[in-house]
C-alpha cells in the first residue's frame, strides 16, 4: 500500500489496525475481541474440545491452548511443542489459542496460572501441559479404537494418522475428535510421559508459530487497538515520588482541538481525555497542575549513595548465611583484597509504553492490555470498575516487551479503569508518553557492596566477605516477604540453598550478607532481577582477587567448584568454546564469568579491546547454558543473544539518575539504548544434563557484565567497579 | 517509513511524497527482506520489526551489498529484545550473500 500526502500540515496518516480475529496466531482469533457471551468453543468453526489443552479440527488442525503471555521469549511456541510431542500430532497443523483469565477463571482455573515472569513460563508449565497433549492422545486413540472395535494396545499413531495394522485402516484425529470428546479422559497423573531422549517435536529447533504477523505489518499490540467511538487518554503522574496533585486549572485547555475532559486519576495523577491520543497529550502538556511534590524532593542520586555508602559498613544486616569465621580468616590472612563497588537504577524501557484500553458498562468491563499476569489485570479491573470478577474480562495481545515491568503492579489497568468508569459505555484508550513510562517505572533497584578477601601465601582463597547493601524489592511491594526484618532475595545467585541461585565456590570461611536502605523511588523486578548486580559484585571481585593471588582468573575459580560440578561445566564449555589462554590479536583480551540464577547455569567469556583514547570495543561474547532440558535450542539461542543486547546496553548505557527526588533521564537521548553497531559476535553453547528443568528468559544476562567488564581490566589494569561505562575513563 | 522520507525535501507549505509502509513492501510479504527475516526467525517481541524490515529495504534499495560498516551505519532502529545478530544475519542473506 502506498499513499500520496498532499500538504505537510494533514495529520500523519495512520493505519487501521482493527482489531481482528485474523490477527490472532493461528487465524483463529479466540478470545479476542469477541463478544463474551458467545461460547468461544462454538465459534471455533466445528472444532471439538477433546480436552482443556486441545481442540481438533476436521481438517485435523489441533489447536492448543496457551495460558502463559508471549513477550518474544518464545513461550507460546515452546508450550505448544510440549504439547505437541505428547500428543502426536502433525506440527505443521498447529494453532494456537491464547486463552484469557476469564475463560480460565469460567472453568476454575483449568489452564492453572497465567503470570508469566521468572523464567517459569516453560519449567513451571511443563509438567501438566504434557499430560494434558498425553491424555488429549490417549482420548484420541480410544475414540478411534471404539470405531473400529479393536483394542486400543493395537493402534498406532504418528502425526494425527492413527492406524490398526492388523486390519490395515488408518484415520486422522479430525475424524475421531468429535467421538473423543465425549470420552471420560484418563487420569493425568498416571500417565508415563515421553523420555525427552526420544523427543521429535521438542527439543527441535523449529521455528516460531508466530512470526508471519511480525513481518508484514499485521500484528496488533494492545497500542494499536482500535474501537468504534473510542477515546483517548495522556496521563502524568507527580514527578517526585510520593508527590501528589494540590490543583489544576482544566479551563486553560477547555478549548482545545479535541479535548473532552480532565480526570483525576487518584491523589497523584492527572489525565486528560480527548479523541485522539495527540490531542490528549498536546492538552495534557499545556495543563496547568500543581504539585505538592513532598519529601521526595530531598532526595538525589548523592543522597542516595551516601546512605548505602553508609550501610555497606553496618554492623547489623537483613539476612546473611556463612560458613567458618570469615572476618577473622581475612584479618590473618597474609594478604588481602577489598573492593566497592557501585550499580545505578535501571529502567525496562519497554519498546511498546505502558497502555491499556478499557470499556465499563453497568454490566460487564473490558480491558485490552499488554500483561505478563492477566489475571491479576482481571482482578484490578473488577476492583475498579466495582464489577464482579464473571462480569469482566481482559484481552491480552502479545507484548511489546514486558522484561518484568508488566508482571507486578498492574497500574496502568488500574488509571485506565478509573478513566473509563468516567465514561460508561465508551471505550477509552490511555497510552503513557515515552517521557512517563521513564518517570514512572519499578526500576532495578540501587545498590553497592563491599568485596573482602584473604589469601594465603600460596595464593589460596581462605576467606571472602560479601557485602550487598541497596534497596529491596519485598519491602517495596510484598512486605510479607520480609520475615523479622530479613530479606534474602536480594542476595538472589549468592544463596546457600541449591536449585535454584546457588552460590558456586567452596570457601572455608565465608559471610555474604545484605544491608537493606531503603528509597524513595519505587522498585521491581527487572529482567533478571537481582542475579545482575550480584553477578557484577561476585564475578568481577573474584577476577581481582584471582589477579591478586597472581592466578589464572578460570583457573582461580575452577580450584573452588569442585563441589559445585553443574557451574563448573559451564564454566569449561564457555572457556573451551572461547579457546581460553590460546593467544588473541593484539589488544584483545578476554574475561570471564559465572553464575546461577532461575535454576539454570550461567558462563560468559568476553573479547574486548579498549583504544589508547579508552573507547571500548565488545568483539565477541561466548555463552554457555545448563537449563537442565532445552525445549528450543533455536529459541534459547536467540534468548541468550538478546541477553547479551540486554546486559550490555546496561553496561555501556543504563543509568537512572534522581535529582530533586524525580527520574532525570526520560527518553532515548539521555537514557541511551545500544544499537546494532555495538553488537558483538555471540557464540551460544547449550550443555543440557536433562535432569532438571531450569529457566532461560533472564539467566545468561547476569553473565555478560562481568565478563566484559573482567576483559576490560585484562586490557587495562585497571577494575571497572561502577555502572555504567559511559561515566568511566577506561584508560 | 523515516528512511524513505530522509530523502526529500519540505519546499514551502505542500509536498508531494511517496510512503511506503511495511504493508506496501510486498502484498505476499515476499519481498528479500522478510523472507530472510522469516529464515531466521529474526522478530522476538516483534514491536520494533516493521521499522527494522524497513531501514532493512531501504538500505538493500541504496546499496545491494552493503558491507558490514554499511549495515552498521544504516541499522539504527533500537531493538530491546537484543535481536541484533540475526537482523545482521538476515540483511545479509537478502542480499544475497554467503551466509
Amino acid at each position: 500500500m502506498t499513499m500520496t500526502v498532499f500538504s505537510k500540515a494533514a495529520a500523519p496518516s495512520r493505519r487501521d489496525f482493527i482489531v481482528s480475529v485474523a490477527a490472532a496466531g493461528g487465524g483463529l482469533g479466540l478470545g479476542f475481541h469477541l463478544p463474551f457471551d458467545i461460547d468461544p468453543a462454538a465459534a471455533e468453526e466445528a472444532g471439538a474440545e477433546v480436552n482443556a489443552w486441545v481442540v481438533v479440527k476436521p481438517d485435523d488442525t489441533c489447536v492448543i491452548r496457551i495460558a502463559r503471555a508471549e513477550m518474544g521469549q518464545g513461550t507460546l511456541t515452546g508450550l505448544a511443542q510440549l504439547v505437541a510431542e505428547e500428543l502426536e500430532c502433525d506440527w505443521n497443523k498447529v494453532a494456537t489459542d491464547p486463552i484469557t483469565p476469564g475463560r480460565n477463571l469460567a472453568r476454575k482455573r483449568v489452564w492453572g496460572d497465567m503470570g508469566t515472569g521468572g523464567s517459569r513460563g516453560i519449567r513451571g508449565s511443563q509438567d501438566y501441559v504434557r499430560r494434558g497433549g498425553a491424555v488429549a492422545r490417549m482420548m484420541l486413540l480410544q475414540a478411534a479404537a471404539n470405531e473400529w472395535n479393536v483394542p486400543v494396545g493395537e493402534l498406532t499413531v504418528s502425526d494425527g494418522v492413527l492406524s490398526h495394522a492388523a486390519s490395515n485402516r488408518t484415520t486422522s484425529y479430525g475424524k475421531v475428535a468429535a467421538a473423543a470428546a465425549k470420552l471420560q479422559p484418563p487420569d493425568a497423573k498416571t500417565i508415563a510421559l515421553k523420555d525427552p531422549k526420544n523427543w521429535k517435536i521438542a527439543g527441535k529447533p523449529l521455528k516460531r508459530l508466530d512470526t508471519a504477523p511480525k513481518l508484514n505489518g499485521s500484528k496488533v499490540y494492545a497500542i494499536d487497538v482500535k474501537l468504534p467511538g473510542m477515546m483517548c487518554a495522556a496521563i502524568k503522574d507527580c514527578p517526585v515520588f510520593g508527590g501528589k496533585v494540590a490543583s489544576f486549572d482544566e479551563s486553560k485547555i477547555a478549548h482545545l482541538p479535541g479535548f473532552k475532559r480532565v480526570v483525576k486519576v487518584n491523589d497523584s495523577a492527572i489525565a486528560v481525555v480527548a479523541d485522539t491520543w495527540w490531542h490528549a497529550k498536546t492538552a495534557l502538556e499545556a495543563l496547568p497542575i500543581v504539585w505538592n511534590e513532598g519529601d521526595g524532593t530531598a532526595q538525589s542520586s548523592a543522597t542516595i549513595a551516601e546512605r548505602l555508602k553508609e550501610g555497606l559498613s553496618a554492623t547489623s544486616d537483613n539476612g546473611n548465611w556463612q560458613v567458618g569465621d570469615a572476618p577473622k580468616a581475612i584479618a590473618d590472612a597474609a594478604k588481602k583484597v577489598e573492593a566497592v563497588y557501585a550499580t545505578p537504577f535501571l529502567a525496562h524501557a519497554t519498546m511498546e509504553p505502558m497502555n491499556c484500553t478499557a470499556i465499563v458498562s453497568a454490566d460487564k468491563a473490558e480491558v485490552w492490555v499488554a500483561t505478563q499476569n492477566a489475571e491479576a489485570a482481571l482482578a484490578a479491573l473488577s476492583e475498579v470498575s466495582g464489577l464482579p470478577l464473571d462480569k469482566c474480562e481482559i484481552h491480552r495481545p502479545d507484548l511489546g516487551g514486558g522484561f518484568g515491568r508488566r508482571g507486578g503492579s498492574q497500574d496502568y489497568v488500574h488509571q485506565a479503569v478509573a478513566i473509563a468508569n468516567e465514561f460508561p459505555g465508551t471505550p477509552v484508550k490511555l497510552i503513557w508518553s515515552r517521557e512517563e513510562d521513564q518517570a514512572h517505572d519499578f526500576y532495578r533497584p540501587i545498590s553497592q557492596f563491599r568485596g573482602t578477601a584473604g589469601l594465603d601465601a600460596d595464593g589460596n582463597l581462605i576467606g571472602l566477605h560479601l557485602r550487598v547493601c541497596g534497596q529491596s524489592i519485598n519491602a517495596f511491594s510484598n512486605q510479607s516477604a520480609v520475615v523479622g526484618g530479613k530479606d534474602m532475595r536480594q542476595l538472589q545467585g549468592l544463596w546457600q540453598e541449591p536449585d535454584d541461585a546457588q552460590f558456586g565456590y567452596t570457601v572455608p570461611n565465608l559471610m555474604i550478607d545484605y544491608v537493606m536502605r531503603n528509597t524513595h523511588v519505587p522498585v521491581g523486578p527487572w529482567r533478571g532481577v537481582n542475579t545482575n548486580q550480584n553477578g557484577v559484585y561476585l564475578e568481577c571481585f573474584m577476577d581481582e582477587v584471582a589477579h591478586a593471588a597472581g592466578k589464572d582468573p578460570l583457573e582461580f575459580r575452577r580450584a573452588l567448584m569442585a563441589k559445585h560440578p553443574k557451574h563448573l561445566a559451564v564454566l569449561d564449555a564457555a572457556a573451551a568454546k572461547a579457546e581460553w589462554g590460546k593467544p588473541l590479536p593484539p589488544g584483545v583480551h578476554r574475561g570471564i564469568a559465572q553464575f546461577m540464577g532461575y535454576g539454570s547455569y550461567s558462563a560468559a567469556v568476553a573479547e574486548v579491546s579498549v583504544s589508547n583514547q579508552g573507547k571500548l570495543k565488545v568483539h565477541r561474547m561466548v555463552l554457555a547454558l545448563n537449563c537442565g532440558h532445552a525445549v528450543n535450542p533455536g529459541q534459547i539461542a536467540a534468548q541468550v543473544e538478546g541477553s547479551v543486547a540486554f546486559g550490555l546496553t546496561a553496561a555501556l548505557y543504563g543509568e537512572c539518575t534522581v535529582e530533586q527526588g524525580r527520574m532525570t533521564k526520560l527518553n532515548f537521548d539521555t537514557y541511551e539504548i545500544m544499537r546494532l553497531a555495538e553488537m558483538p559476535k555471540v557464540e551460544t553453547v547449550i550443555v543440557p544434563s536433562y535432569d532438571f528443568w531450569g529457566g532461560v528468559g533472564e539467566p545468561t544476562i547476569c553473565v555478560v557484565t562481568p565478563a566484559v567488564l573482567n576483559a576490560i581490566a585484562a586490557a587495562t589494569g585497571k577494575p571497572v567497579r561502577t555502572l555504567p561505562l559511559k561515566n568511566v575513563r577506561l584508560v | 517509513m523515516r528512511r524513505l522520507l530522509g530523502a526529500h525535501q519540505w519546499r514551502g507549505d505542500a509536498v508531494l511524497l511517496k510512503i511506503v509502509t511495511i504493508e506496501g513492501l510486498s502484498p505476499t510479504a515476499s519481498h528479500p527482506v522478510q523472507l530472510a527475516w522469516a529464515v531466521f526467525d529474526v522478530p522476538q517481541c516483534g514491536y520494533r520489526q516493521s521499522g527494522q524490515i524497513m531501514a532493512a529495504a531501504a538500505l538493500l534499495a541504496k546499496k545491494p551489498k552493503p558491507t558490514d560498516e554499511d549495515i552498521d551505519a544504516a541499522m539504527t532502529n533500537i531493538c530491546r529484545c537484543g535481536t541484533y545478530q540475526r537482523i545482521r544475519t538476515a540483511v545479509h542473506m537478502a542480499a544475497g550473500d554467503k551466509i
